[in-house]
């Protein structure tokens, strides 16, 4: 399925990933294929339970202890070396290597990634002692400089704070000048403004714009907000239970989505401007348990398209516009899909019915 | 929605204050105060939705909680209309508080913990019928099965205990059970933050389908502009315990004049390219709701502070633009323009 | 019976309006206590423990039957027999029947164990409820007073409460309760504090539900679990205790029998040494009773505290979809 790329810096294939609970094992990402563009600003969206995070979180062999990935792999290439992620050790050195070096981590919770015992200058710091031969003094020096460019104010004595002396929105700061100290190649950033408020995080996307635009760091964000990928993001990738169901660049997803549910995420949202009489999009029912969902189309259940070639086998990828794909069956060979000619007569009912389960 | 329609009023509030004292040392001596709300005038018509807009600490929370009087104000009068016009409620027991109770009705911000967990949730329906006069169980299982109907809720699924139902079911439980009682007022504090977005639709449009169908007043509480502006017809603007700005909610992302508001909105993220805004960017954070600033609340972060700006503080007053209903604490002479639309 | 009727009447209809629906829709088929006890029961080491406890308290109440002997029929002549067929767990120094003793003891030990902790248990939740509902001055007066009672050492609180009010069987569990509600006090206190700060709280003072109805029907059933589960080990604790204090000759009067007397025989190295079945027996006798105890305790903990009830996949799921650490 993969879009026609012509230098991929991590390339996800297959990826399945699966949970043991006490319950059994679920699979918890199905087939999981993404090429991410070196450059590129790639938005990962979805909603809670779509895997989003998981997939992430398996790209830098991150995932909990019960979590495993079965299938598929993680090929992450710098300085024209392919690396096969998937295939290394959880808590080897290999893996260690590009962690916090090659690919900078940033999370939503900053209080509880960063250690309220320790000044926050030291454990920026402590991510390049880990992957350099350094003096302390030349680390300090790095560190402000990196503070000083991500704009923390008084950066020479910011360094000896800790973190509770710091916002919220100087907190990311801090976890993005953690995460890019090593001068990584790719920043992951797993819902880094979710508990911000938005003029602060509107600062925070500035500066990770202006990081992929100046510097030229690849960015993967995930995030649940289409406002924010709308402003953002070159590529979208959309999730849905464990399966990316739509992929392509900004203007194909956004403004032309193939997938019913992205059409409905799309429409959901009430964005500033918007006509009052129009009732908000919803989707039937709720997401149900990535368990009892294993064949045919995962959105079937919810979706107000379903045919009955929807229920069973494999649903492929279907390409509706070069380098943009969905997994829908309505999606036909010329690259129109039928919901959207239908979509504009067809308004879900605005309640929300309870799906039958 | 001009704004010309008489509507008669129901809640007002004038010069509400609530400080929280900050104690300090083994003696907990009192060191400050935390003014969450600091100086609100509010009316709220019949049948009216007002949206309170603010970012985390402007007290937005606190002043619902003030008007569902579960917090007891710090000064400040809370008048309400129990049936002869308004009258002050600021302080009444008894009686008077119990019809009040009946009429205003809260619903909270968090989903999973707004019911009781021992309690099958339609007995919490129930009783709070009970509770408000109403005597026959038949009558009671009648009217549950009402409000569940306005929230697309199956009376079977009434049986279950609330940890059964997923957060967005709750909320829309929260709000059958608010309406059980056919209250005037509902204060309705981020009802929508904890959940998902397609979900935050279908709890979104419930709201405003029943507000059309009973023509309840809302009081509804956001940090989002889009959701805020979209449910409501009046949006008040709070930073820093204070309402800087009262508007047309319709126009709002238009028509704004407070510094403050116009960089909200233009920070707001928005999938409608053509009203995306060249971004204004705030200084600094935030000051302390401790150590507020003298004068203008904003003023520490505001582009086009001026000299009176850090010595007085300004008040609401009618602003610029025709609308009667917009109202601005702001003391430039002339609104600032908003930001230019972006190019793409 | 009357829902039978309802039911079978409503399912002649073919299509019950939403009406209907909505009321039958109210009614209870299973109350939460079945739940609670079906789980209950499936808990090995909870039915264990049940089971040991049942069997040791009706053998207490027939004792007479099993044993063919009085706990007070004196025979100089069996003076100290080693267990036998006649005296299975043999004789003491007056030539009593110790497996009668040991059983009546039971009676004692068990009524002293069971009244002390319901007594304290009771106390402590009333003031407790009242401190952590209240809060304010009279949180503050009862917290400075539970702060003094607990500044005694227990031990000498225990003594001093004994010769004020004398030996007997109810003085003891008035001696325990008055000695030790400050534990069940503030663990109520707390949990208390805390359901007051809970949104649903919040939502019934907001609804203008009256005080009692707020602290004893909605608060009260939420921290019930921590206080059933108290009361529950405090029933050992208090037999242990009235072991300790019969003992040292302080609990109940040596007249009758409890398992803490029957201890106090081995006070001599000479019985500890040479007449065994004395003091193990009514050792023995503590440790079962105080074990089946503990484990239909750790049970009931994990039956009604919900926290601990074992966490649904949907749970597990959500919070590994969100990176969070599944908790155990």
């Amino acid at each position: 399925m993969s879009r026609l790329g012509t230098d991929p810096i991590l390339s996800i294939q297959d990826l399945d990933v699966k949970f043991t609970t006490s319950e059994g094992e679920v699979h918890i990402l199905r087939q999981v294929s993404l090429d991410i563009e070196r450059g590129s600003f790639l938005c990962i969206v979805g909603e809670s339970g779509c895997g989003k995070s998981v997939t992430v979180h398996s790209v830098v062999q991150l995932l909990p202890e019960n979590g495993e990935i079965t299938g598929g792999r993680v090929l992450f290439t710098v300085d024209g070396r392919d690396q096969e992620i998937s295939s290394m050790s959880r808590y080897g050195a290999q893996i260690r290597g590009i962690r916090g070096a090659r690919i900078g981590m940033i999370f939503q919770d900053t209080m509880s990634s960063l250690n309220p015992a320790h000044k926050v200058g030291r454990q920026v710091a402590e991510n390049l002692h880990q992957h350099r031969k350094i003096s302390r003094r030349e680390a300090r020096e790095l560190v402000v400089k990196m503070f000083s460019r991500l704009g923390i104010p008084d950066a020479e004595r910011r360094v000896d704070a800790y973190p509770h002396e710091f916002s919220g929105g100087m907190r990311q700061r801090v976890m993005i000048a953690m995460a890019m100290i090593c001068d990584p190649d790719l920043l992951i950033a797993d819902e880094p403004t979710t508990a911000l408020d938005v003029t602060i995080q509107a600062q925070i996307m500035e500066l990770l714009k202006t990081l992929q635009q100046e510097a030229g760091k690849t960015v993967v964000l995930i995030t649940h907000n289409m406002g924010l990928v709308s402003e953002v993001a070159d590529d979208v990738a959309v999730m849905y239970l464990g399966r990316v169901v739509e992929h392509g660049s900004r203007e194909q997803v956004l403004k032309n989505p193939q997938h019913p549910y992205t059409q409905a995420l799309l429409q959901s949202v009430p964005f500033m401007g918007m006509d009052p009489n129009v009732p908000l999009r919803t989707i039937a029912g709720q997401t149900p348990s990535p368990a009892s969902v294993t064949d045919g189309c995962e959105f079937a259940g919810r979706c107000p398209y379903v045919q009955d070639r929807c229920l069973t086998g494999k649903i492929a990828f279907r390409q509706a516009a070069d380098g943009h794909v969905a997994r829908c069956v309505l999606l036909d060979e010329d690259g129109m899909s039928e919901c959207s000619r239908r979509d504009d007569a067809r308004v879900e009912d605005s309640s929300g019915q309870e799906a039958r389960t | 929605m001009t704004g010309t329609e008489a509507i008669a009023s129901l809640y007002r509030a004038s010069k509400l204050t609530k400080y929280f004292p900050v104690r300090r040392g083994v003696l907990r001596r009192h060191v400050g105060d935390v003014k969450a709300v600091d100086g609100v005038d509010l009316e709220i018509g019949r049948g009216e939705t007002v949206a309170v807009l603010g970012e985390s600490g402007c007290g937005k929370t606190t002043l619902g909680r003030v008007l569902a009087r579960l917090e007891r104000p710090t000064s400040g009068v809370l008048e309400y209309d129990l049936g002869q016009g308004l009258e002050d409620v600021t302080r009444t027991s008894g009686s008077d508080e119990f019809a009040f109770r009946q009429r205003v009705q809260m619903i909270f911000q968090d989903p999973y913990t707004s019911f009781n967990p021992r309690q099958r949730v339609g007995d919490a329906i129930a009783e709070l019928l009970s509770v408000h006069g109403m005597d026959s169980s038949e009558q009671r299982a009648d009217r549950i099965t009402e409000v569940c109907e306005m929230v697309n809720i199956r009376p079977e699924y009434l049986q279950r205990y609330p940890h059964e139902f997923s957060g967005g079911q709750r909320q829309r439980l929260s709000i059958a059970r608010g309406l059980s009682v056919r209250p005037e007022l509902i204060v309705a504090d981020e009802i929508v933050s904890a959940l998902d977005v397609s979900i935050q639709a279908q709890v979104v449009n419930i709201l405003r389908t029943v507000q059309g169908e009973t023509r309840v007043s809302i009081l509804f509480i956001s940090h989002d502009v889009g959701v805020a502006q979209y449910i409501s017809r009046r949006t008040m603007v709070m930073y820093l315990g204070k309402v800087v700005e009262v508007l047309n909610s319709a126009t709002l992302h238009e028509r704004a004049e407070h510094p403050y508001t116009q960089a909200l909105i233009s920070a707001v993220p928005t999938m409608d390219e053509t009203a995306r805004r060249e971004r204004i960017v705030l200084r600094g954070d935030v000051p302390s709701p401790i150590n507020k600033p003298s004068g203008c609340p904003f003023h520490t972060r505001c582009s086009y502070v001026m000299e009176v700006c850090r010595v007085e503080e300004p008040l609401l007053r009618a602003a610029r633009d025709a609308d009667h209903l917009h109202q601005v604490a702001c003391h430039l002479p002339e609104p600032p323009a908003m930001s230019p639309l972006r190019r793409q | 019976m009357s829902s039978h009727t309802h039911n079978a009447a409503s399912s002649l209809q073919p299509v019950p309006t939403p009406r209907q629906a909505g009321r039958q829709a109210l009614r209870k088929p299973e109350s939460s206590l079945h739940a609670y006890a079906r789980s209950f029961l499936h808990n090995r080491n909870a039915m264990l423990g049940l089971t040991v406890i049942v069997l040791m308290v009706l053998a207490a109440v027939f004792a007479e039957q099993i044993t063919g002997y009085s706990p007070t029929q004196m025979n100089p002549a069996q003076s100290r027999q080693p267990p036998s067929a006649d005296h299975w767990l043999g004789t003491d120094q007056l030539g009593r029947d110790v497996f009668a003793r040991v059983l009546h003891g039971a009676r004692t030990s068990i009524y002293v164990g069971v009244a002390a902790s319901l007594l304290e248990t009771l106390l402590g939740t009333v003031l407790g409820a009242i401190a952590g509902y209240m809060r304010g001055p009279i949180d503050g007066i009862l917290m400075r007073i539970s702060e003094v009672v607990m500044t005694f050492p227990n031990l000498i609180l225990v003594m001093i409460f004994v010769s004020l009010l004398g030996q007997g069987v109810n003085n003891v569990v008035l001696v325990f309760a008055l000695s030790g509600w400050m534990t069940t006090f503030r663990l109520v206190r707390s949990e208390f504090m805390s359901l007051r700060e809970e949104t649903f709280v919040e939502a019934t003072r907001s609804f203008g539900y009256s005080r009692p109805r707020i602290v004893f029907k909605h608060m009260l059933p939420n921290a019930l679990s921590p206080i059933v589960v108290a009361f529950t080990i405090n029933i050992a604790h208090y037999i242990i205790a009235e072991a300790g204090l019969s003992f040292l000759g302080l609990g109940v009067p040596v007249t009758t029998p409890t398992w803490g007397n029957l201890l106090s025989a081995a006070e001599s190295s000479e019985v500890m040494k040479s007449y065994w079945w004395l003091w193990v027996a009514p050792a023995l006798a503590i440790i079962i009773f105080v074990t089946g105890i503990n484990f239909v305790g750790d049970g009931l903990r994990d039956v009604l505290d919900p926290k601990t009830r074992r966490t649904p996949v949907r749970k597990i799921l959500r919070d590994n979809l969100l990176g969070k650490r599944v908790e155990s």
